[in-house]
């Protein structure tokens, strides 16, 4: 058990601690009645732990990222290349999950069969993604089966076959799960979402056409997967119960000798600005709900606006707390499901608001959303809001701290952006640094409804009400 | 997946992926994993649960009542699950929205779900939260502030879930009300627990009220806290906040078990939003306290759980039947572990255009046949124990996880201690009872299928994929 404190975590958090009881006298803005009296006080905030990453690079230019702990039994490693599917080849966009897919498909030394029964003998299992930015495989199991997770995924890295039997059916299911996808409302809002939010950027591409997974070959595959799968673009962040030193003598052994040639992926270039806001629709015969999508762009995770921005949107719509949830769920009654989500990328991020409502309030419950969203800028949050974002926030660091696999997924998602490990032991600092003025100005900048790119997919009979909020545009996706 | 776990809300997970980081570590030694587990019962019959762990400042919370949609009024389908919603809004002292502006300010995230046996109200926060939300939970178990306009705005929320989970979506969980609906036959097991829009909007304050009467007693619940804590202080808050709660007795639960069934059943259906055929086959299982339930699960995890799986290896390699499948014992339910039952060993899959669901049932029975007659290999019953105690352990890798499963196990065995027992329990699992359950219960006669096919489209679609 490793309970260092930073002192600057500490402090952060100390000046947050109990304020929630104390604030109701504030002078902000309206605060909301005060909690009944009868509720306990929160206690005293006890230090953070403090992480512990082992950095290293090998000889061939792996980066290396380990964090041994005590305790939960268990081992998750992750590897991470760069090159996603916003690096797909022109007229093959998206193709790179099936690459992705493909990984767990064999290798010139193990069949797919033998990849799932050596892992789940060790109690484990094998997954591989595409994202925009990065393919990522991963592995887990037993703490005691630590040396094989290494092994396989360091056989699946340098030497995934592809054989030909194997992409046949990868592409024939790939072409089913499209129409299965096409089937969902929500593929549909979030494909003609992000083409109209990304234009012409690569991070437009959610899913593959089928006549691009018709063009993909063996041939292709292997050329792309040369290009991505090469140590001096690749991360390997392993956590759980291992010794170190043991491992980092494995990963030596394992990934020594392994090159790659050519240039490195390029990066995307950067995301377009915000646009004044479109209403799409797109009809879906036979539906009960309107599936709503709002969504612009905004920055990364290493701009300053960033965590400004990140509390304004858990105040906005990212709890049960939330305004949109208290305005149109527990008020209203429109929606069981609304979210506001702000994710980033390796250029920029993306702040997206979602709502499933029935067919009749469909108009009525984008005037709440876009009211909620306009509030964000106008009037300042209350000393209730901001503490308890910010609380929540740190709350969530310290849960997610608890979860193997979320640790890893943390760390190489900051590899991905191109930060460092260490911001992890600083998160909760920038999130509690943050002022009502920053929020407020985030609001102002980030939340203004006539920047939001409206999708709605539903029955046509939704669409005449839509008119009053601007130009509808009939989308097919 | 957990598809009939009906929640309150959706997580916010999404929300954090990049605001999850490193360090502590969980305090369990590294082989034979155990939890601490300390259980004391109040005077009222309330049951704690505490499972100590100081390897960071948080804690889990799961208060778990004895009762879920099996044995909800009849003529009032979905209303345990709208009563869970109704758990949220407000008590005589703390109205509505206090609690979860008390949970958010605490740092905490906080949900609840309904299951055919039991109702868990789940909380995870930092440590300093802790007698804030204790109070929460002992103020709602007292009692709440019921009024028509709340359970009009529940009423409609839960509709709001419905039509995205069932009526918006396709195959619309087909694969568990549509399946258990046909394989079982007391109301009780084979009901929709989502509830028909006409018994949701049946449902009155009074409704709510005697709900609340019969079931939501300290003697028909558990509150488990694991993480931060230790047991000694924990018993004394929990007797301070929960103490003076009046004891009542809840129902008896009445006799639920069905026997196996003696000829296979089939339903054909068609969805007019999937463009992708699928099917569901499930097999009567009974309860968790049966001999036969932990050779079932094994035998569940040997068929399809994951790529080394039977089916998989089989029927989405192999003859290339399936797009993929999913299933075992009490999917989509939950883990095999929440559940008092019956239940199904079921399994889901969506199959290709060139084939039928004859055809894959048929190669079904061809792969359990094999294991009816034979077993499983040492290899492989020795790979899917092994996989299995791993799934139990990461099922247990935060607090939370570990509270809810214990009081989950304390709800529907009896003893939250027993969850130290199931590695050993899963290990003792031989080839022979494999064998033997396979030949009981994954027979034609106790097997009933769903066959999910898309409508014939009434406009005429842009041809998509092959």
């Amino acid at each position: 058990m490793k309970k260092t404190s930073s002192s600057v975590l500490l402090s952060a958090l100390a000046v947050s601690s109990s304020l929630l009881l104390v604030a109701a006298g504030s002078a902000a803005a309206a605060e909301p009645k005060a909690l009944p009296k009868e509720i306990p006080p929160f206690g005293q905030d006890r230090p953070l732990p403090a992480p512990r990453i082992l950095k290293s690079t090998t000889a061939e230019g792996l980066t290396v990222w380990l964090v041994p702990r005590d305790g939960f039994p268990k081992v998750t490693a992750l590897l991470a290349v760069r090159g996603g599917t916003a690096s797909d080849p022109k007229g093959l966009e998206g193709t790179g999950q099936i690459l992705a897919d493909l990984l767990k498909e064999g290798t010139t030394h193990r069949s797919s069969r033998q990849i799932a029964e050596e892992l789940q003998a060790i109690g484990g299992s094998l997954s591989a993604d595409a994202s925009d930015d990065a393919i990522t495989v991963g592995a887990d199991g037993l703490a005691t089966g630590t040396t094989r997770i290494l092994e396989i995924l360091a056989d699946v890295a340098r030497n995934a076959s592809f054989r030909a039997e194997e992409v046949e059916l990868a592409k024939a299911n790939t072409l089913q799960q499209l129409q299965v996808k096409e089937s969902t409302p929500e593929f549909l809002s979030e494909k003609v979402l992000a083409a109209a939010v990304f234009g012409d950027h690569p991070y437009r591409i959610v899913a593959p056409t089928p006549e691009a997974v018709r063009k993909v070959d063996r041939d292709l595959l292997k050329g792309e997967f040369a290009r991505r799968f090469r140590p001096d673009g690749a991360l390997l962040v392993v956590v759980g119960a291992f010794d170190g030193a043991s491992v980092q003598r494995s990963v030596a052994r394992l990934f020594g000798g392994w090159k790659g040639e050519g240039p490195l992926v390029p990066d995307a270039g950067p995301l377009p600005a915000a646009k004044a806001r479109e209403i799409l629709f797109v009809s879906r015969p036979g539906s009960v709900q309107s599936s709503l999508a709002l969504g612009r762009t905004g920055p990364g995770l290493a701009d300053p606006a960033y965590f400004p921005g990140v509390l304004a949107n858990t105040i906005y719509g990212g709890d049960f707390a939330s305004r949109l949830t208290q305005n149109i769920r527990e008020e209203k009654g429109y929606t069981y499901s609304p979210r506001a989500s702000f994710t980033t990328f390796r250029a920029g991020g993306v702040l997206r608001t979602t709502a499933e409502v029935r067919n009749e309030v469909t108009a009525a419950a984008l005037v709440e959303i876009f009211y909620e969203l306009d509030r964000m800028g106008t009037t300042d949050v209350t000393t209730e809001e901001l503490t308890g974002a910010k609380r929540l926030q740190t709350g969530r660091y310290l849960l997610g701290n608890q979860v193997q696999g979320s640790v890893a997924s943390a760390l190489e998602s900051y590899w991905v952006r191109g930060l460092p490990p260490e911001l992890l032991a600083e998160y909760v600092g920038k999130v509690n640094a943050v002022t009502a003025a920053e929020v407020r100005e985030a609001g102002r900048t980030l939340f203004p409804s006539r920047l939001q790119t409206v999708v709605v997919v539903g029955e046509e009979s939704v669409k005449k009400d839509l008119a009053q909020f601007g130009a509808v545009r009939d989308v097919k996706p | 997946m957990n598809a009939s776990s009906l929640r309150r809300g959706q997580t916010f997970l999404a929300l954090v992926a990049l605001a999850l980081p490193s360090l502590g570590a969980s305090a369990a030694p590294a082989a034979g994993w155990k939890l601490p587990v300390e259980t004391r019962t109040l005077k009222n019959g309330l049951t704690v649960v505490v499972s100590p762990d100081h390897s960071a400042p948080t804690f889990g919370m799961s208060t778990v009542y004895r009762i879920g949609f099996r044995l909800e009024p009849k003529g009032r389908t979905g209303f345990a699950h709208l009563f869970e919603h109704m758990m949220f809004e407000g008590t005589p002292i703390a109205p509505k929205g206090v609690y979860d502006r008390v949970v958010q300010g605490g740092g905490g995230t906080d949900n609840a779900s309904t299951s055919y046996d039991f109702t868990n109200y789940i909380v995870k926060a930092p440590v300093s939260a802790l007698d804030a939300i204790l109070w929460l939970e002992a103020d709602r178990m007292k009692g709440l502030d019921l009024s028509e306009k709340n359970l009009q705005n529940q009423r409609d929320v839960v509709k709001e879930e419905i039509r995205v989970n069932v009526l918006n979506k396709p195959y619309g969980l087909f694969f568990w009300t549509d399946l258990f609906g046909k394989a079982l036959d007391r109301w009780e097991n084979a009901h929709d627990g989502y509830g028909s829009f006409a018994d949701l909007d049946a449902a009155t304050v009074a409704d709510v009220k005697s709900f609340f009467e019969a079931y939501y007693t300290p003697s028909n619940a558990v509150i488990a806290i694991a993480g931060d804590v230790e047991s000694a202080e924990v018993f004394a808050k929990v007797e301070k906040y929960f103490g003076e709660i009046p004891s009542r007795t809840a129902p008896k639960r009445p006799d639920v078990t069905e026997a196996a069934n003696t000829a296979e059943r089939w339903l054909d259906q068609t969805d007019p939003l999937a463009q992708v055929p699928a099917l569901a086959v499930g097999f009567k299982l009974p309860g968790i306290a049966s001999k036969d339930y932990l050779p079932a699960v094994v035998l569940g995890e040997i068929l399809a759980g994951g790529d080394a799986s039977r089916f998989y290896l089989g029927l989405v390699k192999g003859k290339e039947l399936l797009l993929e499948i999913s299933g075992g014992t009490n999917w989509p339910v939950g883990s095999p572990w929440e559940i008092e039952g019956p239940t199904l060993m079921t399994f889901f899959g969506l199959y290709k255009p060139t084939t039928g669901a004859r055809t894959v049932v048929k190669t079904m029975e061809g792969i359990t046949a094999a294991i009816a007659k034979g077993g499983p290999t040492a290899a492989e019953l020795s790979r899917v124990k092994t996989k299995m105690e791993s799934d139990l352990y990461a099922a247990l890798e935060t607090p939370l996880g570990r509270a809810d499963l214990l009081a989950i196990a304390q709800t529907t065995t009896g003893s939250a201690a027993g969850v130290n027992d199931l590695p050993a329990r899963i290990r003792a699992v031989t080839a022979e009872d494999v064998r033997r359950v396979a030949a009981a219960y994954v027979t034609a006669a106790n097997r009933t299928v769903v066959d999910r096919r898309p409508a014939p489209r009434p406009d005429p679609a842009p041809a998509k994929g092959q």
